[in-house]
């Protein structure tokens, strides 16, 4: 058929069928955009970090970085440019700080770099000049800093970084035009010098990225490494995005997840489209077998059919995603931002794109081509009998015993992936859902076959109607039965999951906080997890001679790169009431392993960084510290809810592994009699002349901190909630279209005289039924799902995860799905319920 | 049993003339009486029954069945005639597949507020009657068309109704068969007292029914040959 | 021409019909020539739907050959994907799959794919004229009548200019002078056209137009020997013999 007949055929027959083939495309637009946007929510995160190194790197390979967050002497430069082979090496000065503008705060990176940056190759500082850079005093913000704070060039803004308060001109801002998605990334460039003097690490560098020439690029390396004595780190210069990777892990399994369920919506609105437009293309394809139309001819049509449903619902959907993108499903880098110089900027990558269009194109060919295999299968050209959906007899089940034994297989798999390998969860959610899919028509069978032989005792006609008909739709009813299932499903298990996620942090947030009444940290958002140094002197002098202040003790933590991790180091002081959260620990007793730390020359350590270091309790290990130093290992905890690992030492071992005196933060002692709250205010009051210090109760900071880990958790609210809504739609849309079609039978039970009331009735109960069914079984499949999300997420994270059976979930999820698809379907019931007798009659 | 008087009904067509469905139509039919209306397909004889069953308000006229007037009923009370008082019969039957034959011929007697045991007990014999009471537990896609036909027949007579209609009952049916459900018709209204209307082609009804009238341009006339073909026997010669 | 354009040999049919097999058609045969207007008469489900869809290639038969101008039908129809010979014409019964669909681009159908569509209408356009039907060509089908139907359908069967003509009762449900007008456009179409056309009817005037007629009863088909001047007076043999 011409290319121009076909869009003319298809025009002519579009118009009749408007309604279903945009139900049809609005449905899988919807699964498309659902896709779509957690893909461009998890990406971007990871992109964001690719494109600052990328920035940064150029065509650097290597770096030598110091292990904590004082640098090293920048004369080791010379050394490393004199090492044969090597072609530049470049300075970078990074440290966490705040700026301060008319428009509010905003933690950002601030980077100390000169020309020799440029000459790496990396698009940071592309188009300055060594001498332009130099000249400029002043700091150059990326317009997703400037914006939010209100500050355009030549203005002045006040930087908070390593306990020090300055005010700074903002020299440039720059766009897009200038340094492409840079932009969007929080790194505030500074001259070298200027950042040297404004963090008062003069003299020092925090990394040197070096490039080599290719073929010496090995040699190079193993210099590099004597050079640095075991106290420097050498790295690959992307080495950056690998620790974030492992850092954002739990984040992205649980986008993947996402991805993969919402991809799961989207095939089950495919699935929807398929049940409404299968009769009409059956007809079809019969119509144009007996034109004389060749199988090419007809799959011509419907290729063409596929075609333009894939391409409308694919750009609705990318278009719809892309305000879902925007709006809810912005990426938060959360507690991530704490540790790498993350934004929150959006990334739309060329792939993302072309998979959610592929999903949308599958979805579409799947719906098209299942009528057209029922077709191929029939016995007479103009069979249209069979739509591949609804079986003859009208009784399903009648292979009941291979869906039991395969339904069982699949939950065996699960069981199995629970107990030796929750590693493997997602595969293990695959064949969760294969179960429940494989048990639904089983369940489906059993219940209209019980409520069959109940019917006698009922005295209304409602019941044989509503069942009757069941029945007869066989494939179809399971269908809808299906999606109602899979999105209780889905919610239940994630929603869940994340609960116990969070209520196993929520304690952990207390437990490292509430040793002190109050906090005394850098300002800015950093302080979360503190670790950033400062001079203490000063603020511990001040603090002293409040008579409100019973005692002052150093705290002190930073991240250290062990291996692919970026650990969190927590080193409270000696004296601390409690430096190890008791809740946390997993092997070893928390009586034993306080006293060990206490006494000094012991750490605690997370499991995973215990295996990094591959150390078993008891075992020595030199710490890669900037100092190396010998631990022994005391005792096995959580992870804290960060994700990498974390390590506990006592304050005064850091001192000694850290080479540094400074504190991270400041834990205040009150007198007896003094509450909190007053102990907050007499703390403010003397350190009124610091500004560059912030004080905060036990409370506040148990606040913020379980703030922080709940926005980046709330993403799987949301998702949750926007996939149990468009489940819902779908089903609506299923049900309506499959009591639109049973209009002229209706008709006929008017005609023998069952009124109005009870056929809607009927129909309702024919909904009620198959979502209670549906989501019955989604609900009690979510709940075995949660447990082994949950223990995935313990066991491969290292996440404290409170275990529990999610039944409140479960029961809203339900209650949510049945509700709107009752509503929305009661509609077209009411209506179908409501054709007059006549149309018994028509033609 | 069945008075109907002076009845019109008239569709608007787009521009112009509307359509005489029924032009002033007036019959007869008393219990136990089964008449047959003939005459060219579509408009008028669909439109006539479903004056009867009240499923369509006539625009002048009265319908008497047992003396009462049906032709003005609200929704509640024409729906609940036509579940007691009208049984009707049609080509297409419209079974439930998902039920079995015995719940698919029990609707009406459920729906009338008995309860399925006993609304089992009391179409049995009925079943019986038609000869499909083995065939009482089956899916109706397990049946022949004629059984299910029978099945659509109990259901419509499951009630006692005042009337039975019939709308092209033989259609889909070969001649055999056909005589048997036209003798079935024609003996069931004689028992039980049920002024049947029986809306045809088939030539063969003229052997069962009472009278015969032709429905032409709305107006109902005396049935005459032409109006169906007289089967003609092929004269056979052999040779 | 020699070969006889349609000829069926021996062909044999069941169908399962609720829970019993009903044999329809019992070792069946006959022959068409071009140009031979034939007409099967039988009673109602005696099989002669199934053995006029047998003879189109519509679906295949259980036992037996259908050969269509030397081609085998039977195995083109078991073919997947098979569709309707396109020198056959068929004549639907249902209407269009999509209700509001215009009587031209319905009968034009079968020409969209091989034809731009505008020569498709062209010729649809003649056929409809040819039956006597070109004023129903913007029409809907719900709007016609009977017999408009019939003439629309016989259209859309012949638009393809087929060899063969076969239409199942083409005169269900029409008056007698309907009936007069369908069956002598379809005697016309096949002594102008040469098109052979094969009819089943259930009545036996209906068959009285036709230049042969055969009867199916039990599965059987009985072909007279000859026909005799009188009208009404058709001759069936104890054996076989030449047709008229």
């Amino acid at each position: 058929m011409s290319p121009r007949n076909l869009v003319w055929f298809y025009v002519r027959r579009v118009r009749a069928r408007l309604v279903q083939e945009t139900f049809a495309a609005v449905g899988i637009a919807i699964g498309v955009a659902l896709l779509f946007a957690v893909l461009v929510s998890s990406r971007s995160l990871s992109a964001s970090i690719a494109q600052l190194t990328d920035g940064l790197v150029g065509h650097a390979q290597h770096q030598v970085v110091a292990r904590g967050p004082h640098g090293f002497d920048e004369r080791l430069l010379t050394r490393i440019g004199s090492i044969p082979g090597v072609e530049a090496a470049a300075p970078v000065l990074q440290m966490q700080a705040n700026v301060v503008g008319p428009g509010g705060h905003r933690v950002v990176t601030l980077l100390g770099a000169d020309a020799r940056l440029a000459e790496l190759g990396g698009t940071l500082l592309h188009g300055w000049s060594g001498g332009r850079l130099a000249q400029l005093q002043a700091l150059v913000l990326p317009t997703s800093v400037a914006r939010p704070l209100g500050v355009r060039f030549g203005q002045t803004v006040t930087l908070e970084v390593a306990g020090r308060v300055r005010q700074v001109t903002v020299g440039a801002v720059v766009g897009h035009d200038d340094v492409g998605p840079l932009a969007e990334t929080p790194a505030v460039v500074a001259p070298l010098q200027l950042g040297q003097q404004l963090t008062g690490m003069d003299g020092r560098v925090s990394r040197v990225f070096v490039r080599a020439a290719p073929d010496r690029a090995d040699a190079v390396k193993r210099a590099l490494e004597s050079l640095a004595a075991g106290r420097l780190d050498v790295r690959p210069a992307d080495s950056e995005a690998r620790l974030f990777a492992e850092a954002a892990f739990p984040a992205n399994q649980s986008a993947e997840l996402f991805a993969g369920i919402s991809a799961l919506v989207g095939f089950l609105f495919a699935l929807n489209a398929m049940l409404l437009m299968t009769r009409e293309r059956r007809r079809l394809i019969a119509e144009l077998r007996m034109s004389g139309y060749g199988l090419r001819a007809v799959l011509q049509v419907v290729v063409f059919d596929a075609v333009v449903l894939g391409v409308v619902a694919s750009l609705m959907g990318v278009g719809l995603g892309e305000l879902l993108s925007l709006h809810v499903f912005h990426p938060s880098p959360g507690y991530l931002s704490i540790a790498f110089p993350v934004g929150n900027g959006r990334t739309v990558q060329a792939t993302t794109i072309i998979l959610a269009v592929a999903a949308g194109m599958l979805a579409a060919v799947l719906a098209t081509f299942v009528p057209l295999a029922a077709a191929l299968r029939a016995q007479a050209l103009d069979e249209v009998q069979d739509d591949g959906l609804d079986e003859r007899s009208g009784r399903i089940g009648q292979k009941r015993w291979w869906l039991f034994i395969g339904s069982a297989a699949c939950l065996a798999i699960t069981t199995a992936i629970l107990v030796f390998a929750p590693g493997s969860a997602q595969l293990g959610m695959g064949t969760l859902v294969g179960s429940m899919l494989l048990t639904l028509p089983v369940v489906l069978t059993s219940v209209l076959g019980f409520a069959y032989r109940l019917r006698r005792r009922f005295k209304s006609v409602v019941p044989m109607l509503a069942v009757g008909e069941l029945l007869s739709a066989g494939n179809r009813s399971v269908g809808i039965a299906a999606i109602a299932a899979i999105a209780v499903f889905g919610s239940t298990a994630i929603e869940g999951a994340h609960r116990d996620l969070q209520r196993g942090l929520d304690p952990n947030a207390a437990e490292l906080n509430r040793v002190a009444p109050v906090w005394v940290t850098p300002r800015g958002v950093s302080d979360t997890l503190p670790t950033t140094p400062f001079d203490p002197a000063p603020a511990i002098r001040a603090l002293a001679r409040d008579p409100s202040v019973r005692a002052v003790q150093v705290y002190r933590g930073s991240f250290l790169d062990v291996g692919d991790r970026r650990s969190w180091v927590i080193a409270p002081p000696r004296g601390a009431r409690d430096p190890i959260p008791p809740t946390q620990v997993i092997t070893g007793s928390v009586g034993h392993a306080t006293a060990l730390l206490r006494s000094g020359g012991w750490f605690v350590a997370s499991q995973a960084i215990a295996t990094a270091l591959g150390a078993h309790v008891g075992d020595a290990i030199t710490l890669q510290s900037p100092r190396p130093t010998r631990l022994r290992l005391a005792a096995i905890t959580t992870n804290f809810g960060w994700s990498p690992g974390t390590l506990v030492l006592n304050a005064d071992d850091y001192a000694r592994a850290w080479a540094t005196m400074d504190a991270s933060a400041l834990q205040v002692a009150l007198m007896p009699g003094v509450s909190a709250q007053a102990g907050l205010r007499a703390v403010q009051h003397a350190l009124s002349g610091q500004a560059a210090l912030a004080a905060h109760t036990a409370r506040q900071r148990e606040d913020a901190a379980r703030a922080t880990t709940r926005d980046g958790l709330s993403r799987l609210t949301h998702i949750a909630t926007l996939v149990l809504l468009a489940a819902a739609f779908a089903m609506a849309a299923a049900m309506g279209g499959m009591v639109w079609q049973r209009r002229r039978r209706l008709a006929d039970l008017k005609l023998t005289g069952i009124g109005s009331r009870a056929l809607w009735h009927g129909l309702l109960l024919e909904s009620a039924i198959l979502l209670g069914v549906g989501c019955t079984v989604g609900a009690l499949y979510g709940l075995y799902g949660e447990q082994l999300l949950g223990r995935a997420l313990n066991t491969v994270t290292g996440f404290p995860v409170a275990h529990s059976i999610g039944a409140t979930v479960a029961l809203g999820s339900l209650a949510l799905v049945t509700l709107v698809a009752g509503l929305i379907a009661a509609l077209p019931g009411y209506l179908a319920a409501r054709i007059p007798a006549e149309a018994a009659f028509r033609d | 049993m069945l008075d109907v008087r002076a009845l019109v009904k008239h569709y608007p067509t787009a521009g112009g003339e509307p359509v005489r469905a029924v032009d002033g139509v007036s019959f007869e039919v008393r219990a136990g009486e089964l008449v047959a209306i003939y005459g060219p397909s579509g408009s008028g004889k669909s439109t006539l029954l479903m004056l009867v069953a009240a499923v369509m308000r006539p625009d002048s006229g009265e319908i008497l069945v047992g003396g009462h007037e049906i032709s003005r009923l609200g929704d509640r009370d024409a729906a609940r005639y036509r579940l007691h008082e009208v049984g009707f019969v049609s080509q297409t039957f419209h079974l439930i597949s998902g039920l079995s034959a015995i719940d698919n011929a029990i609707v009406k007697l459920v729906g009338s507020g008995m309860r399925p045991k006993h609304a089992q007990q009391r179409i049995t014999p009925l079943l019986a009657r038609l000869g499909v009471d083995s065939q009482a537990e089956r899916a109706p896609s397990e049946l022949s068309m004629g059984e299910q036909q029978r099945i659509a027949i109990a259901k419509a007579l499951s009630t006692n109704p005042s009337l039975l209609l019939a709308d092209e009952p033989t259609g889909n049916l070969d001649t055999r068969r056909s005589r048997a459900v036209l003798a079935l018709l024609s003996e069931v209204c004689r028992e039980q007292g049920t002024a049947g209307v029986l809306v045809t082609h088939d030539p063969e009804a003229l052997g069962y029914v009472d009278r015969a009238y032709t429905l032409r341009d709305g107006r109902l006339g005396e049935h005459r040959p032409d109006d169906t073909h007289l089967p003609l026997l092929p004269t056979l010669e052999q040779t | 021409m020699n070969r006889p354009l349609l000829s069926l040999d021996r062909v044999s049919k069941s169908y399962w019909r609720g829970r019993h097999e009903t044999l329809v058609l019992d070792e069946v045969s006959f022959e068409l020539d071009a140009g031979e207007f034939a007409a099967i008469f039988g009673q109602r489900a005696s099989g002669k739907t199934t053995l006029l869809r047998i003879a189109a290639g519509i679906e295949p038969c259980d036992s037996g050959s259908v050969t269509f101008d030397g081609e085998d039908l039977v195995s083109r129809a078991r073919r997947r994907g098979a569709s309707l010979h396109p020198r056959i014409g068929w004549m639907r019964r249902e209407g269009p799959f999509l209700p509001s669909m215009e009587m031209l681009d319905y009968v034009a159908l079968p020409l969209l794919r091989p034809l731009r569509h505008e020569e498709a209408h062209r010729l649809a356009t003649r056929a409809l004229r040819r039956i006597g039907a070109d004023h129903l060509a913007r029409a809907r089908w719900r709007e016609l009548s009977n017999a408009e139907r019939t003439l629309v359908m016989i259209a859309q069967a012949i638009v393809r200019e087929p060899a063969l003509l076969i239409a199942d009762d083409p005169t269900m449900g029409l008056s007698t002078t309907e009936r007069e007008d369908v069956l002598s456009h379809l005697r016309d179409i096949a002594e102008d056209t040469g098109m052979a056309v094969l009819m089943a009817v259930p009545d036996v005037p209906d068959m009285l137009r036709s230049h042969t007629v055969m009867s199916l009863s039990d599965g059987e088909l009985i072909r007279p020997t000859r026909r005799s001047a009188r009208a009404d007076v058709i001759e069936f043999p104890r054996g076989r013999g030449e047709s008229a």
